[in-house]
């Protein structure tokens, strides 16, 4: 298993909870990944984790905060201001793909993920490059 | 420029050849001079009108010059007016049934009463253009014009108006504006001989010939009697039958001589009118005389009565005597077109005699050379401005100032002034060793061999045997005793009587050169006696008796050179031989009495006398008028008169030698410019100057002076000094800073005509005035003799032009307001305009004239009577009275007779400030709620101004209400008004009522009540009990009735009859204000529906979206990892059902989104994120990289080859991406074995991308189905899979990016997409330039 990159992601649906989840553990055999259900967790949490994630994973149509609450909040804070930060979200059409790029995120991958370009996809993110297409 | 000249030597040299040829009674060429030698095809100076300019579009079939002097241009999407500076745009508009019927327009013709008849293809109306109106009325369904279609107008020489239709014949009646018919009949062998008409002509005895599908007839000038020619059916004898004439429309010409000719594509028919014959003509192979084809495309008789015959790739000159063709090739076939001449040909001799011709494949224009009987091609230049502009020409025109027009096929109209064809023009040609050394010209000769001698600024001496269209150059060499010496330039070049020729330098002495050998023999100023005075040579002179004379400069002297020792001789200036204390002698020259006369640098001019040694001084003097006008001299020139002149730096001199005073000519007397560089007298007296402001040609009788500009091929502006020269046969040669032009001046054409002037448009306050009824202007501008203005129309400006096309900017004018401007007011082109401002109440004349470029003026010009209605206190009556009352006031004062009068004029001045007053106010409320667009909004703010500007009790409005048209208070001024509203007053207007509000808006006029205590019908209103006038005045929009505007007041007699008109007016600007706001709320509710439904759209589609692709996330994932054995070992059998789950859920997302693509093009929320700087070539390498993997292993090799300079392109990347993979996974799936290219290159402003394939093709037939919604292809079909969205989404995003797509493919071969995508889209340009607009 490997402890970089840490990967925390917040998701409301099980499902995507679980691809997510065999896609770092199983595949990536990543180590440092915390996965949340609930935004307002998320946050409550933030600072209590056992490491420091190199990059959020968020869905945006979460509850009770949204993607874009988390964002801002995320950019005030002190150690994840300047983490990139991921939309993984199937809201992918092109007016919404630009709203997230206003809102400061530094990439989008769109559902359904694809299990083969994830791991290259996360690499160039971590990098610091930014990824808005969704293919 | 340049690389005109770089064909002009080639064609030059080819034409000299011929000549040489042809001409064989002409020993040598350069001798000649020609009476009239035709410009060489290169040399010919194109001018345009194009969309840049603001044509409606690119294809120009139709150029008409109306009575008026306007040049109509008729396209394939409008019709255009030209004024030589600005277009005017006609174009058809379904909801205006005054505007023009059709936009293909191919036929303009004027009638007697000035109208013109606009045709158009596929459109079933012909239009008629109203001058006064400036408006169309047309002439098709629902009006008594037979047939759908009108192929052909023509004007008779009665003025009868005849339209060939595809329903018959028709003549229109101007005083019932009725057509009569002329119509085909069964039973009746004289009547027109079918209903299908294509083509109409008059013969020179006014005969009507119609051409129709079913033969020819012909009705007589008294247009009572058809002469009927069938076609041939069966076996008949006939003419040609009808099938073939469909296509050849106006393939059909009647002759001078009585010949009726019909070309078709099976031949050419004869008939003779004269006696009924008919002869038949066909492509005979064998015969060398005989007709080179079946195919005619084209017949035209020229001016001396020669009918040609155009065909494929030649053009044939018909022989009546041995009824046989003789033939010319017209250019030559090439890969991209297999004939030079095709079914849209033309061919038109000018008024000069020149056969033009052109037509059919994109062979370019050709012009006919008379002498060497053949045709030369005109080439285009892409890169010359002056260039033809298109290689396909579709129309000849030539109006009555000797101006050719053209209409070419997508470079809109060019012209080609024919009087003006008399400059040939000599450059340096970059990498051209066959051009001048140097464009830089200083010195140029003609020899007794016809060889041209130039020199400039590089020391090269030029060679230039134009006969073999050959240059040598001679370069310097300084080691090379032989050669040149290197200088700053070859300044002087001469041949003497003994055949010895000289080349002087500036800076590198005087040689002597021998032409066998191209050999040089230098002389030096080596200091020795007899030699050189010094290196720098200005001028070589051989006088008449045979002394050679030479003028140098640092330091200025004249020497003779001595033929028999071979050394150089001062010239013996005694006694005063210090004069020469100026740097130099610039020019020499000998006058018919033998007399030497020097131009010095600085130092005058001097006569000197070989024979005595005497030497007399003419130099400026300030305080002298008739001196010299300046003393640095660079030209001389006698004329054949007698009369000696001197070019200077500053004035062209006239020497009077009588009194030795000068008479003096400068750019005030219309000169170019006061530096005149060179100078050469023609054989009419008149002279040739250059100077840096260009080439003029000066006629000292009259003192006009005609301008030629590099629109007639002058080399440029700035001409040198010393280089100028006139051969022995007169052929004249000026050099400047961009070569040398050479001409006759007999052949530099004057244009003599006298342009039409027109006022082209009136604005008042920078708006363009409307044609109306009853205002400003009651007709077109071009044709009004008078307008009227209020005195408020203070800032009105006409706008003019002189209709001369051949260089409108060189177009002068004057104009003058009579009654206002004392003087003429003389403008150029580029200030064609007259503004005037606060011009005071009275009638005056607009008037303007107008030149042409030669400055031949239209001393009559053109005239409008200008009348300004004063504002009523402004009226002569009014200040009379106003005078006399004042007069009478003050007398009644002096004599303190009464206190009444003067009580009286005290009144009259408080009525004219308060009407002054009241007047301003209404301007000022007017001007305030015309803003406003808010109704509600607009009605409280009118309510409330009126009420306190105009000190009022109460203002309110009731307006109508639609629903139920009854009259409804809707606003009203106060607090009392807020009451008022409370109450919902409202009156119904289904009967009269006795109201004063009801009243007024029954009977639509205003209602006054200056007592209302004594109407016995006023309802007195409790909430306003002071109330003592009242006036209510009808709102009203052209004939909508919108409410009343109620007024009241504390007042007694408070609404004069002048209040009246101010208060009417008022309630006319309320309508207006009313009718913009109700307009601009429906324009915002229907936009608000809009967004609020692309709203609903977006939303929808984005929640489809998500709530499809977030289960499809867990399906294909999850059945991903299980196949892949993460979670856990699995069977064979396991993976295959888990690869088709797989398979299956990748397929529905590919269904979704292209569903999705779908719907948002369809609803047209389809919206591009377009970026800037999008890198083409890598968006294409990675979606060859994407779409490489779909082979799986297939013998297919993908290359990818894109041209270097592929630009970044302003586009939506994420679309682009798509639209590559589409079209490369439709290869990838459908190419079994070969390969796959991807190509992009880089057209003018676009990208086009290539992706070719080896896959199975698609049948020509099924090319439209690919890019259909929810079709696939037979193949598609066979091969499985896909929506069949896929080709039809990548069409839309193309096409939304402003691209176009198209295919190409053979079944069995392979494919190829094409598609362009802009390199800068339209909406990036669109926000640029709000962008500006914004800053």
């Amino acid at each position: 298993m490997n402890d970089y990159p840490g990967v925390v992601y917040v998701e409301d649906d099980e499902m995507s909870r679980m691809v997510v989840d065999i896609l770092l553990h199983e595949q990536m055999q990543l180590s440092n990944v915390v996965i949340f259900e609930d935004s307002q967790d998320f946050i409550a949490r933030l600072d209590a984790l056992s490491f420091i994630p190199d990059v959020i994973l968020l869905d945006i149509h979460v509850k009770p905060l949204n993607g874009f609450q988390m964002i801002s909040l995320l950019q005030r804070h002190p150690v994840y201001s300047d983490k990139p930060i991921v939309a993984l979200t199937a809201s992918v059409m092109n007016e919404e793909v630009a709203l997230l790029k206003d809102a400061g995120l530094d990439g989008v991958f769109a559902k359904p993920l694809n299990e083969m370009t994830f791991p290259s996809m996360l690499e160039r993110i971590l990098a610091g490059e930014q990824i808005w297409n969704i293919f | 420029m340049l690389i005109v000249a770089k064909s002009s030597y080639r064609l030059l040299g080819l034409f000299i050849c011929t000549l040489l040829l042809f001409g064989s009674l002409k020993t040598t060429v350069a001798q000649d001079a020609p009476a009239d030698v035709a410009q060489d095809v290169s040399q010919l100076r194109f001018s345009h009108v194009s969309t840049e300019n603001g044509l409606s579009q690119s294809t120009v079939l139709a150029i008409y010059q109306d009575s008026r002097g306007f040049i109509w241009i008729g396209t394939q999407f409008g019709l255009n007016r030209f004024d030589g500076y600005s277009i005017k745009t006609y174009q058809y508009d379904p909801t205006d049934i005054t505007s023009l019927s059709g936009n293909n327009i191919v036929g303009i013709v004027e009638d007697f009463t000035g109208h013109l008849w606009i045709y158009a293809y596929t459109t079933a109306a012909v239009s008629r253009y109203n001058y006064e109106t400036d408006d169309f009325t047309r002439f098709g369904p629902g009006t008594d014009l037979p047939g759908n279609l009108t192929t052909n107008v023509v004007v008779d020489s009665q003025g009868g108006i005849w339209l060939g239709t595809d329903g018959g014949l028709a003549k229109f009646d101007e005083l019932t504006q009725h057509f009569s018919w002329y119509l085909h009949h069964d039973d009746d062998a004289n009547s027109l001989v079918g209903d299908h008409v294509v083509s109409l002509k008059l013969d020179s005895q006014d005969n009507l010939w119609i051409a129709t599908t079913s033969g020819i007839s012909q009705l007589n000038a008294v247009r009572d009697t058809f002469h009927n020619y069938p076609a041939a059916t069966g076996d008949s004898n006939g003419l040609l039958p009808p099938s073939a004439w469909s296509y050849a429309m106006d393939v059909f010409l009647v002759a001078s001589d009585g010949g009726v000719w019909i070309g078709t594509e099976d031949g050419l028919d004869r008939l003779d009118s004269t006696n009924g014959h008919i002869d038949h003509f066909t492509y005979a192979p064998d015969d060398a005389d005989g007709l080179p084809s079946t195919d005619v495309y084209a017949l035209y008789e020229d001016h001396s009565h020669r009918v040609w015959v155009a065909t494929h790739n030649t053009v044939s000159v018909y022989n009546p005597t041995t009824k046989t063709f003789e033939s010319y090739t017209v250019g030559q076939p090439t890969a991209a077109a297999s004939q030079t001449l095709g079914i849209s040909t033309a061919i038109f001799q000018d008024s000069y005699g020149t056969l033009w011709i052109s037509g059919g494949a994109a062979s370019g224009l050709h012009r006919f050379n008379e002498q060497t009987q053949q045709f030369e091609a005109i080439e285009n230049n892409p890169t010359d401005e002056y260039a033809i502009g298109d290689d396909k020409i579709n129309s000849f025109y030539e109006d009555r100032s000797g101006i050719l027009w053209i209409g070419t096929n997508s470079a809109g109209a060019a012209w080609l002034d024919l009087n003006n064809s008399g400059f040939a023009l000599y450059q340096h040609i970059p990498g051209n060793t066959n051009s001048l050394s140097t464009s830089y010209i200083y010195s140029i000769y003609q020899d007794r061999s016809g060889i041209v001698w130039v020199g400039g600024d590089d020391g090269v001496l030029n060679r230039f045997d134009r006969s073999q269209n050959r240059i040598t150059h001679y370069e310097p060499n300084e080691s090379n005793p032989q050669a040149l010496t290197p200088s700053f330039s070859i300044s002087a070049l001469l041949e003497d009587s003994q055949n010895t020729f000289w080349v002087g330098t500036y800076g590198g002495g005087l040689h002597i050169m021998d032409r066998e050998t191209g050999t040089f023999e230098r002389f030096r100023a080596d200091g020795q006696p007899g030699s050189l005075a010094s290196d720098s040579v200005l001028y070589l002179l051989e006088d008449s008796h045979h002394n050679l004379w030479v003028g140098t400069a640092y330091p200025s002297a004249l020497q003779r050179f001595d033929y028999a020792t071979r050394t150089f001789v001062n010239a013996d200036l005694s006694p005063d031989s210090l004069v020469f204390t100026g740097e130099g002698i610039r020019v020499i020259y000998e006058d018919i009495d033998g007399i030497l006369w020097l131009g010095g640098w600085s130092d005058g001019l001097f006569r000197y006398d070989p024979q005595n040694d005497s030497l007399t001084v003419y130099q400026h003097a300030d305080d002298d008028p008739a001196s010299l006008s300046n003393n640095s001299v660079y030209s001389i020139g006698q004329a054949s008169n007698g009369d000696l002149w001197i070019g200077t730096a500053n004035g062209l001199n006239k020497l009077d030698r009588e009194t030795n005073t000068f008479t003096v000519y400068t750019k005030q007397d219309g000169l170019p410019d006061s530096t005149i560089y060179g100078l050469l007298p023609d054989s009419n007296n008149q002279l040739w100057l250059s100077s840096n402001r260009g080439l003029a040609g000066f006629d000292p009788v009259s003192v006009t002076v005609t301008s030629y500009t590099d629109l007639q091929n002058v080399q440029g502006m700035e001409f040198n000094q010393t280089a100028y020269f006139e051969s022995a046969s007169g052929e004249m040669f000026f050099g400047g800073t961009n070569g040398v032009n050479a001409f006759y001046p007999q052949n530099v054409r004057v244009n003599p005509y006298v342009p039409p002037v027109a006022v082209t448009s009136l604005t008042v306050f920078n708006e363009p005035v409307p044609i109306t009824g009853d205002g400003i202007l009651r007709q077109n501008i071009v044709s009004a003799d008078q307008i009227t203005l209020q005195y408020t129309d203070s800032v009105f400006s006409f706008e003019f032009a002189s209709l001369a096309y051949a260089n409108p900017n060189l177009n002068r004018y004057r104009y003058r307001l009579v009654g206002f401007d004392e003087n003429w007011n003389e403008v150029n082109s580029q200030h064609r305009f007259a503004t005037y401002t606060n011009i005071p109440g009275g009638a005056y004349t607009f008037q303007v004239q107008g030149s042409n470029e030669m400055g031949i003026w239209n001393d009559v010009g053109a005239s409008i009577t200008v009348t300004i209605i004063p504002a009523w206190w402004d009226t002569l009556l009014f200040r009379v009275s106003a005078f006399m009352a004042v007069l009478g006031a003050v007398a009644l004062y002096f004599t303190q007779r009464t206190r009444s009068v003067r009580l009286r004029a005290e009144q009259l001045q408080h009525v004219v400030d308060e009407r002054t007053r009241d007047l301003k106010v209404s301007s000022l409320v007017s001007q305030q709620i015309i803003t406003v667009l808010d109704r509600t909004e607009l009605l409280s703010q009118v309510v409330e101004l009126v009420q306190r500007s105009f000190g009022l009790y109460q203002v309110s409005i009731f307006l109508v209400d639609p629903s139920d048209s009854n009259l409804k208070l809707r606003a009203a001024s106060g607090e009392i008004g807020k009451r008022m509203l409370g109450s919902k007053k409202q009156f119904s207007l289904a009967e009269p009522r006795l109201g004063i509000v009801p009243s007024a808006a029954y009977e639509r006029k205003p209602i006054v009540r200056n007592n209302v205590l004594e109407t016995p019908t006023h309802l007195p209103n409790p909430l306003l009990p002071d109330t003592r006038s009242e006036a209510a005045f009808p709102i009203i929009f052209g004939a909508e009735l919108m409410g009343v505007l109620d007024l009241q007041s504390q007042t007694l007699n408070r609404f004069s009859p002048a209040d009246i008109e101010i208060f009417l007016s008022l309630a006319n600007k309320i309508a207006v204000a009313i009718r913009n706001a109700a307009l601009f709320e429906e324009v915002q509710e229907a936009r608000l529906r809009a967004e609020q439904s692309d709203a609903a759209k977006s939303a929808f589609l984005a929640s489809t979206s998500h709530e499809l692709r977030t289960p499809l996330n867990a399906i294909i994932n999850l059945t991903s990892f299980m196949k892949r054995g993460l979670l856990g070992e699995i069977s064979p059998r396991q993976t295959e059902v888990l690869g088709l789950v797989m398979k299956s859920g990748e397929g529905l997302l590919a269904l979704i989104n292209d569903v999705l693509d779908m719907s948002k093009i369809e609803s047209g929320a389809l919206k591009l994120y377009i970026e800037p700087n999008i890198d083409l070539q890598e968006l294409i390498k990675g979606a060859a990289a994407t779409a490489e993997t779909l082979l799986e292993g297939k013998p297919v090799k993908m290359t990818v080859k894109l041209a270097d300079d592929i630009p970044s392109i302003a586009a939506d990347k994420h679309r682009v991406q798509q639209i590559l993979l589409n079209i490369l996974s439709n290869a990838c799936k459908f190419t079994e074995k070969g390969e796959i290219r991807i190509e992009a290159i880089r057209n003018e402003r676009e990208v086009q991308i290539f992706i070719h394939d080896t896959g199975p093709g698609i049948a020509k037939d099924d090319f439209t189905k690919v890019f259909q919604k929810f079709t696939q292809t037979e193949s598609g079909l066979r091969q499985g899979g896909g929506t069949g969205l896929g080709m039809p989404i990548t069409k839309s995003l193309v096409e939304a990016h402003g691209g176009r797509i198209w295919l190409e493919s053979e079944v069995g071969v392979g494919s190829t997409f094409h598609f362009t995508l802009p390199i800068i889209h339209t909406s990036i340009t669109v926000a640029l330039e709000k962008e500006e607009a914004k800053a």
